[in-house]
């Protein structure tokens, strides 16, 4: 066959061949983010995508309890998370999980799921729930990319009167988990608008959303003047809001990039990263900043403060120790192996706690300036 | 038309390559791909996006044609190669038939290619050209498009820091209907689905207006093959990418179609080529083409010959007579 005839039949079957392979890149696929919980010497957490952990820890690591789902129980095998975001809820006996798929699924107390028992699964969400679920007494609420606000019970998973069967309408995408507090449900759009809803009537309770013009993919309630929440938005914009108005409180922080997490708080001084890898310690009251530290990488993870050092972890898998006060590196360590730092660090018996997209564990201890990883046994 | 020598566009050419291969050894393939074409790419998609309504369907529409249209020098270069090449095939069997030696048979063909001055290879090096920017099209948009939250925080990295680019995310993924970020099902009957049917109704219109010569039995059957395969093979992958990508296959393949007309004609419906009409071939030389959407009775009947000089323009017929003898 002359080679030009070879070239054309060949062509189609380079571009197949290429399609096929950026498939398998998997860039874009969801793994999830869910920052790790702590219950006692318990930690609970998701080890791979969708699989979820109860690890006994010990000196050196940690014991699987137990794992979800148990590929020998015919009952989980129709439940697909495909990945999760937002922490495990526990209520009562119950913990429940919310996934990217839109399923949502209620557990036991030792991980399993048993119908009639406590367990629930449902399917019946429109849209993927990104930011996870908030819970809120016996109720718990989630956004969906549907543009869709649910508040269900977490007894049965149903929707609880006001709130619409199917969710309540709002006018973006939602991706940050909402914020409960005091009877108050505050939840933000990736069209920038900020609400705030009566928990029981299902009231807006705002004369109208406040706008911050840019798409809030995190928020967080911070309990200074009264109750402020503050907004992160993928235009690097940080506003405060005051929580009974839904006023800003000032004009907006400009990071240098996306602001995608929630801060660290200590005395009125909020300290959190950006999509530029720098790392703001903003005074709340005066809108000073007191220094910033360049990380280097995206900073999508909430940070800690133990004593008088401030633990970040950046996308490029490198733990920072910052001197709490100036700013001043103490300590970076490159986590080998880890993947990228995208979940949030937590606090426990004076650790830093870090979980890496690859699904390993690790401790910072800010006294010695070094990390451990906890090799987690027992896993399938 | 101002004709660059030969010699002169192998310089350019020459030094491109010597430059491209300082740049990928300087920063890697992955940098150099990534900042040279697929951070433009996906920028250019986001202000589309903007100027275009916010709709992103639209956005990958006029993207896609857009730089079909900026490489069309490329894809012309390569369509017109392809017809030289075919012009020259009853020229190429005939020297298959008459030397058996394989490397006289090798030379006489190296003679010919030479004298109708195509390139063998001439097709291949705009097609290898085009090929990295067909693969930053497809990344853009699938990049762009933010199917997870993962995709979101990687498109973060890509972006411009201009206010108009920044303020332009998250993209609205709806286009009439088709949630271009989700893949289709074929137990859902939406408009996900019609996608992916015209993705394989693309596909096979690509194929249908591409000129192929049928040089024997064996290479026709293939080409029927492949042009069944081909959508086949397509509509699958179709079902497994976000619609967002396979409206990108549809318009590009689309695209391919107009250039296909537009070089080589379409027979069926009388239309001539727009560009470049082939040259006259004395008739003991007309390559029979035909066009694949001739069937049965095109071939008995062929519904155009292309002729060109397959001995080149400035010798004589008496000289390639005696060259011949």
């Amino acid at each position: 066959m002359p080679p030009v005839h070879r070239a054309k039949l060949l062509m189609p079957v380079i571009v197949a061949v290429a399609f096929l392979a950026s498939a398998c890149v998997g860039f874009s696929e969801p793994r999830g983010w869910a920052a790790p919980v702590f219950d006692g010497d318990t930690v609970y957490l998701f080890v791979d995508r969708d699989e979820f952990a109860a690890v006994e820890l010990d000196e050196f690591g940690g014991q699987a309890r137990w794992v979800f789902p148990d590929g020998d129980l015919d009952s989980e095998s129709e439940i697909d998370l495909e990945a999760v975001y937002g922490p495990p809820l526990f209520a009562g006996e119950r913990i429940v999980l919310a996934g990217f798929s839109g399923e949502m699924v209620a557990l036991g107390g030792e991980g399993r799921f048993v119908p009639g028992r406590g367990s629930w699964h449902r399917d019946d969400v429109h849209g993927a729930i990104v930011g996870g679920a908030t819970l809120a007494g016996d109720r718990f609420a989630f956004g969906t990319t549907e543009q869709r606000l649910y508040v269900r019970s977490v007894v049965d998973g149903a929707s609880i009167p006001p709130w619409p069967k199917d969710g309540l309408r709002l006018d973006g995408e939602i991706w940050s988990q909402p914020v409960a507090v005091g009877g108050v449900l505050y939840v933000g759009t990736m069209t920038g608008k900020l609400y705030a809803f009566g928990l029981e009537s299902g009231a807006e309770l705002w004369a109208e959303p406040f706008d911050a013009d840019g798409a809030i993919a995190d928020l967080a309630f911070l309990d200074i003047g009264g109750g402020t929440l503050f907004v992160p938005t993928l235009r690097g914009e940080v506003w405060l809001v005051d929580a009974a108005s839904g006023r800003a409180l000032g004009a907006p922080f400009t990071a240098e990039g996306w602001v995608w997490t929630r801060p660290a708080m200590r005395d009125g001084v909020a300290y959190f990263g950006d999509f530029g890898g720098i790392v703001h310690a903003l005074e709340l009251a005066t809108g000073r900043v007191r220094w910033t530290y360049d990380a280097g990488e995206k900073v999508k993870a909430q940070g800690v403060i133990i004593g008088e050092t401030l633990i970040v972890g950046d996308e490029g898998g490198t733990v920072h120790f910052v001197d709490l006060e100036r700013g001043l590196r103490k300590n970076a360590v490159k986590l080998d192996g880890a993947g990228k730092i995208r979940a949030g660090l937590v606090e426990k018996d004076g650790f830093a706690w870090i979980l890496g997209t690859e699904g390993k564990l690790y401790s910072a201890d800010p006294e010695t300036l070094t990390v451990y990883e906890r090799e987690i046994r027992g896993l399938p | 038309m101002i004709r660059v020598p030969q010699r002169t566009g192998l310089g350019i050419a020459l030094i491109g390559a010597v430059a491209l291969i300082f740049v990928i050894a300087t920063f890697g393939f992955t940098k150099t791909f990534t900042v040279g074409l697929l951070d433009p790419m996906i920028n250019l998609l986001v202000i589309l996006n903007h100027a275009l309504w916010g709709s992103f369907g639209l956005a990958v529409i006029a993207f896609t044609i857009l730089v079909r249209f900026v490489t069309f020098p490329l894809t012309l270069r390569q369509l017109q190669q392809t017809r030289a090449m075919q012009a020259l095939q009853p020229r190429v069997q005939e020297i298959q038939k008459k030397f058996t030696d394989p490397k006289r048979r090798q030379e006489e063909m190296m003679k010919a290619y030479r004298e109708a001055g195509v390139n063998p290879i001439g097709c291949l090096g705009p097609l290898v050209l085009q090929f990295p920017i067909l693969i930053a099209l497809f990344y853009a948009i699938r990049q762009t498009l933010a199917i997870s939250p993962e995709a979101l925080d990687n498109l973060s990295g890509h972006l411009y820091s201009w206010s108009y680019i920044q303020s332009a995310i998250p993209l609205e993924e709806s286009f009439i209907g088709i949630n271009l970020a989700e893949g289709a099902s074929i137990n859902v009957l939406n408009l996900n689905l019609l996608i992916v049917v015209l993705v394989g109704f693309s596909t096979w219109a690509q194929s249908k207006t591409t000129v192929m010569v049928a040089t024997d039995e064996r290479a026709r059957t293939q080409q029927q093959m492949m042009q069944w395969m081909l959508p086949i093979m397509f509509m699958f992958f179709g079902l497994s990418f976000p619609s967002g990508v396979s409206l990108y296959w549809v318009v590009t393949s689309f695209v391919s179609v107009g250039f296909n007309v537009v070089t080589y004609g379409f027979p069926a419906l009388n239309i001539p080529p727009l560009i470049g009409k082939p040259a006259e071939l004395p008739p003991s030389q007309a390559a029979i083409v035909e066009s694949s959407e001739g069937g049965a009775e095109s071939r008995r009947r062929p519904s155009r010959e292309l002729r060109t000089s397959a001995h080149g323009t400035r010798r004589s017929k008496r000289k390639n007579r005696r060259r011949r003898a």
